[in-house]
């Protein structure tokens, strides 16, 4: 299988970007092909240029005035404080709390923003102590009421967003997923049209099950009761904010006040999608971060900058003599108000606490049921931080610690037949790393002969072993199989290196591993480096292609059935690039991907900022230059084990060959959506890309693959 | 009252059930674009279009409601002072047409006319492109469903194709500026005139007089 790269390049024709196209020239010029039917279907035809993240077009597409640039170092920066804090996120929450505001204020880095979502918001706490919940909502049958309803919402999310634009592309298969297991988890709340928009967002940054939890935090924590029937949670909080304007932009309020517009005229949008609709997406995702952290008073904040911007001064007022002019300029806030940094910093000057909104509350809820009687329904209490909603769930350290997300290490053999049979096999092995026992990649490696160059994988290396692993992983993972020992001899290339690694940013694992509680057996990553030769070094375009070839392989031996350690679920993180021969500068990238397989798609989300910037900044003079091994690129991997691994192996075994069944799986699943974001086209297949089944089909709909012949 | 340059400017709503184009027909009609990536509607969204008629010019403020029923509780505030509907449903589903009775109904009884009236209301079969369909193709039928359910009248219209909708508006317009004329004339004393035409007069316009 190989893949086809078309231009990438966001119609900024900057000398870098032209060169790269010469350079991919070679790949053809097809704008079209395997994703015809797709961008046809969607009015988008040709190629579809992506922003960073994600918009192909639509009033949310980033523009440079919308947003700041971090400079790369500072992001670096942040990176290594954010991993540090989730690591004791408990500690951090209960003691240092002021500082993870403070960073959230700052702005989550993006390659850990879904990760810091889902910590921030509960739903990390949730999922570990509901750990088998999502995959039974997920595999019931939805009310069909609610089904219909949601289906048709669909392709209204974000429509212009490379995830969603697909009718039945993963991004809205994943949309309906979650919010399905929403109506099933709620059956008495049911589908409300806005939280569409939450779960898209929050899927544009976590996988499904991540998702689902996030979304249940939001609607049940951070704005209960918006969605319930009625909506009279979101109509309160309209008075509330009312009632805040007089005192933060009492000429606004009276002009609200004169004109007769009631806050539900404008500000439903606002408050019930938590801007996701309404704001640049730099700021929305800032909007976000704070949100998530200090909960819904940064709601009630955004909405009184944006009043207080549209309407906070004589002049201003003068352009919107009518109610309909006024709805008009609420509706259409002019771009500079919305923008990143001028809107944080207001929403930070903003003086509006969560007690102000409380005592707000308590004010308009009595006056609520002077007018209109006593609200039908009692939404819980709302949680005005992160700290609170985590206070307020029971959790142990063992449900925060992370799920591994960077490869450092492949399984240390136990048996010392395993390790002499493999070190055997190895054919070119590093002579000065005798400490560390050469293990051989786990993963095929692709057919195509040009891939065999690839076939160096290294071990640890001791510069690595003290980032990575201070110690040797104490509960090895289960000992491999007879039958994964035949794997291995047959499928793989053995690998090793010549030069030296570093995998990224593997600071969190170490410990991790190290100080895995008490059980052992509870927890067994799955460790592996792969290193593309030099060849996939050409380019950025060069290593996705390695990267998606690269997949279809580790999916493929993932999902053989052979392989007891099953796996429903991959997620990549620090990717890291670097290239001295080809290019006169040190670069270094790397990027988070999430790639779930769930046996039935994959679904790999990489952070488009990060790729954008590795595209132009192969000619981008003094981008980050950091001392950093040369010719290296190493990808890291975590393979996350498919089932409870207390549970015995067999029962694991079992379940994934049914998966295996159900899903008809052959060998290899890629992600389309993934690949014609990046305008990568997969050209040469054997068999043509397209979903297995209509997503109109209950009952195959989890069935629902995209799948290429091998 | 009759001077030869006045500006209207009418309040218009647009509802009916989830998906069944209404946001596609505003667009339609103001823009003149169709697209398939329009979003939900949540809460509330307007759309301004200005016509000449006769010597007049008419502003038409359209409003589009969100079809989910959860919103049904805002619709107080969405159709205040609003002087026209149009009530759409989707012909390829027939729950749809079901549930424009049940906007009708949420409709009048939640807005009136100054005379006690309800508002001009038009019903709009929409995505007609998509079905040569079952529902519509009997005229007379629909006639008298309109008729027994206060609508001034029906077209079959298609946001996409943009079949009928500026018929369908100019009708509105049409029957609206004709029952302004009706509440002018029955509300304000100082404008009563000989009426010759109209059998619906208000019994008790005397009430009004100072």
């Amino acid at each position: 299988m190989s893949v086809m790269m078309a231009d990438v390049d966001n119609g900024d024709q900057t000398l870098d970007t032209v060169s790269l196209q010469t350079e991919c020239s070679h790949f053809g010029d097809d704008g079209e092909s395997s994703l015809g039917s797709d961008s046809e279907l969607n009015g988008f035809p040709g190629y579809r240029e992506t922003d960073k993240y994600g918009f192909i077009g639509g009033a949310q597409k980033y523009s440079a005035e919308s947003s700041e640039e971090v400079p790369p170092a500072v992001l670096r920066q942040r990176e290594l404080k954010w991993l540090e804090m989730l690591k004791d996120w408990d500690k951090w929450l209960s003691k240092r709390f002021k500082k993870v505001r403070l960073r959230c204020q700052k702005g989550i880095p993006p390659s850990l923003r879904g990760r810091a979502w889902l910590y921030l918001s509960g739903g990390k706490v949730k999922k570990e102590r509901n750990s088998t919940t999502f995959e039974e909502l997920d595999s019931k049958e939805g009310d069909p009421m609610w089904i219909d309803v949601i289906e048709r919402d669909l392709h209204r999310q974000f429509p212009f967003h490379e995830m969603f634009v697909s009718r039945g592309g993963h991004g809205q298969q994943d949309l309906l997923r979650v919010l399905k297991a929403y109506t099933l988890y709620r059956p008495d709340e049911g589908y409300c049209q806005a939280q569409a928009p939450i779960a898209a967002v929050l899927l544009m940054h976590m996988p499904a099950e991540d998702a689902f939890w996030g979304l249940v935090q939001i609607c049940e924590k951070y704005l209960p009761g918006y969605y319930s029937a009625g909506l009279e949670a979101v109509q309160l909080d309209g008075e509330i904010l009312h009632a805040l304007l007089k005192r933060v932009c009492p000429m606004a309020y009276r002009h609200l006040d004169k004109h007769k517009i009631e806050p539900v005229l404008y500000m439903m949008e606002w408050f019930m999608c938590a801007f996701s609709r309404t704001l640049p997406w730099a700021s929305v995702l800032r909007v976000w971060d704070m949100f998530l952290c200090d909960g819904v008073k940064i709601i009630f904040r955004v909405g009184l900058v944006l009043l207080k911007s549209m309407l906070g001064s004589r002049d201003k007022l003068k352009a919107c003599p009518g109610q309909y002019e006024t709805m008009e300029a609420l509706r259409a806030i002019e771009p500079k108000y919305m923008q990143e940094a001028y809107l944080v910093h207001q929403v930070l000057e903003m003086p509006v606490t969560a007690r102000d909104v409380e005592r707000q509350h308590r004010t308009q809820l009595k006056r609520w049921k002077k007018k209109r009687g006593e609200p039908t329904r009692k939404p819980p209490h709302r949680m005005h931080s992160a700290r609170a909603v985590m206070a307020n769930e029971p959790h142990t350290r063992q449900d925060l610690r992370q799920k591994p997300t960077i490869i450092v290490q492949y399984p240390s053999i136990p048996e010392e037949i395993s390790e002499s049979s493999l070190r055997k096999k190895r054919g070119s092995v590093k002579r000065n790393q005798p400490l560390v026992p050469n293990i051989p990649n786990p993963y095929a490696l692709p057919n195509e002969s040009k891939f065999n160059s690839i076939s160096e994988i290294h071990p640890l290396s001791k510069e690595n072993q003290y980032i990575v692993l201070p110690n040797p992983p104490s509960h090895p993972p289960p000992p491999l199989t007879k039958q994964e020992n035949q794997v291995g001899g047959t499928c793989q290339r053995n690998i090793h290196m010549d030069g030296r690694t570093q995998g990224f940013p593997a600071e969190n694992y170490q410990k991790h591993d190290t100080a895995s509680t008490g059980s052992p057996s509870s927890y067994s990553p799955f460790w592996c480096h792969v290193f593309p030769s030099r060849e996939y070094l050409k380019g950025p375009h060069m290593y996705l292609k390695y990267l998606t070839s690269h997949l279809s392989a580790i999916l493929d031996h993932l999902t053989s059935p052979d392989l007891s350690s099953s796996v429903t679920s991959l997620l990549f993180s620090g990717f890291t690039y670097q290239d001295t021969d080809d290019h006169p500068l040190l670069y270094r990238h790397q990027y988070t991907c999430h790639l779930t397989v769930n046996c039935h798609f994959v679904h790999l989300n990489i952070s488009r900022e990060i790729l954008r910037k590795s595209f132009h900044s192969s000619s981008s003079v003094g981008y980050n230059p950091q001392p950093f091994p040369p010719r290296s690129l190493s990808f890291a991997v975590e393979l996350q084990r498919a089932f409870d691994p207390t549970k015995p192996r067999s029962e694991a075994a079992h379940k994934l060959a049914k998966l295996l069944q159900d899903s008809a799986a052959d060998s290899n699943f890629i992600d389309y959506n993934f690949a014609t974001s990046l305008g990568i086209q997969f050209q040469d297949l054997q068999a043509p890309i397209q979903p297995q089944h209509s997503l109109k089909d209950p009952l195959n709909r989890r069935r629902t693959c995209f799948r290429t012949s091998p | 009252m009759q001077n030869s340059q006045k500006e209207h400017l009418y309040k218009i709503l647009v509802i009916g059930d989830l998906g069944v184009g209404k946001t596609s027909i505003i667009k339609r009609y103001v823009h003149q674009t169709y697209s398939t990536n329009y979003r939900a509607t949540i809460g509330v969204d307007f759309a301004l279009k200005v016509l000449n008629w006769d010597s007049d010019t008419v502003r038409l403020q359209l409003w589009d409601i969100a079809g989910q029923e959860r919103f049904g509780n805002m619709t107080r505030v969405y159709y205040r002072e609003a002087m026209g509907a149009f009530i759409v449903f989707d012909v390829t589903r027939p729950a749809t047409f079901e549930a424009v009775t049940k906007w009708k109904e949420d409709l009048d009884s939640k807005l009136t006319l100054a005379n006690g009236k309800s508002i001009t209301t038009v019903l709009l079969a929409n995505k007609c492109d998509q079905s040569k369909d079952i529902l519509v193709n009997n005229g007379l039928k629909m006639d008298q469903f309109c008729q027994e359910n206060g609508f001034v009248g029906w077209f079959e219209t298609s946001a996409k194709e943009n079949l009928n909708i500026n018929e369908a508006a100019n009708f509105l317009v049409k029957h609206i500026i004709a029952s302004e004329n009706d509440i002018l004339k029955s509300v304000v004393p100082d404008t009563v005139s000989p009426q010759l035409t109209t059998t619906t007069k208000m019994s008790c316009s005397a009430c009004f007089k100072p």
